[in-house]
């Protein structure tokens, strides 16, 4: 089995100063020129075993550069272009980076990746005109614009995580609780939904998946979902979005007549 | 339609709205709700009454829609809105509505001079405002840009009831912005209006009972009754790529709680100032409740010790952990105004957090201007104070306020050159309390700053110590005649997560109210002194419900214990149930997951009071159980309220 690699580690404060210089740049070309593979302030988690080699981070760096030149780069990004890229790159990049999970956890590796590797993607994707202090799209907190895609994909998968609308997995990923905080929890959720918009292809399928959220958030504070098997977690799952399903329907019902 | 033309001579164009595309941020939300509650407030009918202000977001009924696309706005000028109402799905909305307030009055065309408000004109005709009308006046000067600002097409529907000549009238118009233009050989300004077509104005308001049916059929129902306020109907507010309509209307009810608390929150007995109800798809959107809320409570707190300061005869009690002072300016010497503060442990984490040291300054009309930071506690500790400006200076702070009020700048004060300036006094002032304490130990300083870490595994350890005998510890108040007594002491949490909460007494002196002088410890039954009092209670919740069977199914019962020997001529209590959740704050309980309250059993007496309310008097018995039927599949959570008796 290949190592799964540690990333460089920037250092919050050193972040924050970058986050500040790379927003006065008017042009993400510019940027590219102040990008690089090294910081003189990066540290590494002190015991890691197998630290990313130069080549892996300017293999992610040419990667996420290709996929953003297709999506017009350097042109400011609209709206749907921006989830478009999110979709294309997300996998692309969890491949790549083959990043040790529990690194995964750490701010100041985003940071890295946002403001030194990649600053001209991660400016251009999410700029910073208001100069915010700890835009939390560029440094390294859990809706950073690199950390939230590979995590889509981390918990969700390629597959169903390619299924789900993005409001969708933003409703899984940011509930951490009672959701998002467990892979097995996020994809039987998931899996349930994506058969059900089949089932009732009549409801609003945002709606559906928002009910039933809503629904498991209640169901959290008593039944611990980690703890069943999967055979009981699908039957959860079924259950609920048959509530939810029901609900809706129900409601549908009663507003027609008006 | 009518679409405004330039005049031979000239007139100003409507283009005062950005079209830009791609993000729009959180930040914008805050202003608008700042701006939309602040002009509410200002227009609140009698100065010392209620205003009660709401936001509902939905996505239009096809009969919505089509009422507008199809009725209201048929003709429609060049750009987004066309768009948007072409596309032929309905679009979503976010409708903004005060009442208890003066409705938008006086004339309908701008021309006519008239003795009395001008409100209707001012928002809707005039570009710009009356500089002689000062802030207070409740009408949207600086403040009606953002409500074109919010629309991504610039286009609001305006719904006001008012009195005009002593007589109830109901006015609907539309308006819309664009850039100007030039449409056959004749140049347009870009702005327009919709209603009853006029010879001579262009566009009048639809009025009576036209303006209430439309408004019906719009949806625009929370002017009930003969109520006077003012609904405006924002269309396709504008959102950001990854935040629904919910996340925004979550954002403004988050914004209302941390701006308006001084107004949410009330004397123990009154009935707060402003109250606020935000839904979104028809579906009720939680906000904090201040009092009780993790990072607002103690502000509340605060605020209550300023207010004593304020009102009392000007010797600052000091109150352990508090410290409250006032902060006195020189030539002349003079109180520029009154702070109160305190450390408290962080419970935040990650590495781009830092333990936050804010003071809110406030002035009359006490809203928060703003959460001034101030130099961090150097063992890492939260800072958490509020500073009121002294009243006798009020003009002072409000003249240094930009048109957004949300912040002071000395120099917009500064009359004349080198002349001694009260705000900026006061917030250098205020900087150096905090600068100071720094300073005092400054290998501290350098050390402990970087052991945040250390600060909240202290933090953590020490909400284990809550087994400790009241008032050694602050979140555990001194059981006593004076808890009751002390406004805010009477607000906590129980530990135990799924228990329960006890939400009572927090809050501030306002309306009628002044503030209550410390009831002296008085041993029971001696008389109380005769005269009208505003009671409070304290109420203590214990951490773990029961399960009974009863006749209605299975109920929860939450022991409750009171201590009412400041109750005065009569406390109610209501008792609201709430639905835990793993992420988030409890939710009010809905169709899906019901739950009522059965009544209010005494555990001493075979006495029960149905339903949620129970009047308290000193005479009334302590122990109590609040039975709630319990659903299945949910955790259920109480919160106990208490208000004045009505008579």
């Amino acid at each position: 089995m290949t190592a799964e690699w540690v990333y460089p580690r920037l250092p919050a404060g050193v972040a924050e100063e970058l986050l500040h210089s790379h927003s006065t740049v008017d042009s993400p070309e510019l940027l590219v020129v102040a990008s690089s593979t090294t910081h003189p302030r990066a540290t590494w988690y002190p015991t890691a075993p197998n630290r990313v080699p130069r080549e892996t981070l300017v293999e992610v760096q040419e990667a996420v550069r290709k996929i953003a030149h297709g999506s017009g780069w350097p042109t400011p990004i609209s709206r749907y272009a921006g989830t478009d890229f999110d979709r294309r790159i997300a996998a692309e990049l969890y491949r790549r980076m083959r990043i040790l999970p529990a690194d995964a956890a750490s701010e100041d590796v985003w940071s890295f990746l946002s403001l030194v590797l990649l600053p001209d993607v991660a400016l251009w994707r999410w700029p910073n005109p208001d100069r915010r202090p700890r835009y939390e799209r560029l440094v390294g907190r859990p809706r950073n614009v690199f950390r939230r895609l590979w995590t889509r994909i981390h918990v969700l998968g390629e597959d169903v995580g390619g299924r789900l609308y993005e409001d969708e997995a933003v409703g899984l990923l940011e509930r951490p609780v009672s959701l998002g905080g467990n892979p097995r929890t996020a994809r039987a959720m998931a899996a349930a939904h994506l058969a059900h918009v089949e089932r009732h292809p009549e409801l609003p399928r945002t709606g559906l998946f928002r009910n039933a959220a809503v629904r498991m958030n209640r169901m959290a504070v008593l039944i611990s979902p980690e703890a069943l098997d999967d055979r009981q977690l699908t039957a959860l799952m079924t259950e609920i979005f048959d509530a939810a399903a029901r609900s809706l329907l129900r409601s549908a019902d009663s507003s027609a007549p008006r | 339609m009518f679409a405004e033309r330039f005049a031979p001579h000239g007139s100003i164009d409507g283009h005062s709205v950005s079209q830009t595309l791609g993000t729009f941020s959180m930040d914008f939300w805050q202003v608008f709700l700042r701006e939309t509650l602040q002009n509410s407030w200002d227009a609140r009918e009698d100065p010392a009454g209620g205003v009660r202000f709401s936001i509902d977001a939905w996505r239009l009924k096809a009969a919505q829609f089509d009422a507008l696309a199809n009725g209201l706005l048929r003709e429609r000028p060049p750009g987004a809105l066309g768009g948007l109402l072409e596309a032929g799905d309905p679009i979503e909305v976010l409708t903004v509505t005060d009442s208890g307030t003066h409705g938008l009055g006086g004339p309908t065309r701008a021309d006519r001079s008239s003795p009395d408000r001008r409100d209707f004109v001012d928002l809707v005709r005039n570009i710009g405002r009356d500089p002689a009308k000062g802030f207070a006046a409740g009408t949207y000067g600086y403040g009606k840009a953002v409500l074109f600002r919010a629309s991504a097409c610039a286009t609001v529907v305006i719904f006001t009831r008012t009195i005009v000549r002593g007589r109830p009238t109901s006015r609907l118009i539309a308006m819309a912005l664009t850039g100007p233009y030039d449409l056959d050989g004749l140049r347009h300004t870009g702005r327009h209006w919709w209603g009853r077509p006029d010879r001579e104005v262009g566009a009048e308001p639809l009025i009576g009972q036209v303006a209430e049916e439309f408004a019906e059929l719009l949806g625009m129902r929370r002017l009930t009754g003969d109520r006077t306020g003012t609904s405006i109907m924002v269309l396709a507010p504008r959102l950001d790529e990854d935040t629904g309509l919910r996340d925004v209307v979550e954002t403004l009810a988050q914004t209302a709680a941390d701006y308006a608390w001084p107004h949410l929150t009330a004397a123990p007995g009154a009935r707060p100032a402003l109250r606020v109800a935000f839904t979104c798809g028809g579906r009720a959107v939680p906000y904090p409740e201040p009092s009780s809320d993790d990072h607002l409570g103690p502000f509340v707190e605060a605020y209550h010790h300023c207010l004593r300061l304020l009102e009392g005869d000007g010797v600052p009690v000091q109150r352990w952990p508090w410290n409250i002072q006032e902060i006195n300016g020189s030539r002349p010497q003079q109180r520029l105004g009154v702070l109160a503060w305190r450390t408290r442990l962080a419970g935040a984490v990650g590495a781009h957090e830092r333990p936050p040291a804010e003071v809110a300054l406030m002035r009359d009309p006490r809203l928060v201007v703003e959460y001034h930071p101030v130099a961090p506690d150097p063992s890492g500790q939260v800072i958490t104070g509020v500073f009121v400006a002294d009243p006798r200076l009020n003009d002072f702070f409000a003249a240094a306020e930009p048109p957004t009020h949300d912040r002071w700048q000395p120099g917009r004060a500064q009359r004349e050159r080198y002349a001694r300036n009260p705000v900026s006094q006061a917030i250098n002032r205020l900087e150096g309390v905090f600068r100071d304490r720094r300073v005092v130990d400054p290998v501290d300083v350098t050390q402990t700053t970087d052991q945040v870490g250390v600060t909240r595994l202290a933090s953590l350890l020490g909400t284990l110590l809550d087994t400790q005998p009241g008032g050694t510890d602050t979140r555990i108040p001194e059981p006593g005649p004076t808890a009751g007594a002390a406004p805010g002491a009477g607000t906590w949490t129980d530990g135990g997560g799924q228990g329960g909460a006890a939400t009572a007494a927090g809050g501030e002196p306002g309306g009628g109210g002044t503030s209550q002088p410390p009831t002296e410890p008085r041993r029971p039954g001696t008389p109380p002194p005769p005269r009208p009092r505003r009671g409070t209670v304290t109420v203590r919740l214990h951490t773990r419900p029961r399960l009974t069977m009863t006749d209605r199914g299975v109920c929860a019962d939450f022991p409750v214990d009171l201590d009412n020997r400041s109750a005065g001529d009569g406390v109610v209590l209501i008792a609201e149930p709430l639905v835990a959740v793993a992420d988030g704050h409890p939710e009010r309980p809905d169709g899906d997951v019901p739950v009522t309250v059965v009544g209010w059993h005494s555990r001493t007496e075979d006495s029960v009071h149905e339903g949620e309310c129970l009047t308290v008097t000193p005479g009334t018995a302590g122990a109590w159980n609040v039975r709630v039927t319990q659903p299945a599949d949910a955790a259920v959570t109480l919160v106990v309220r208490q208000e004045a008796v009505t008579t």
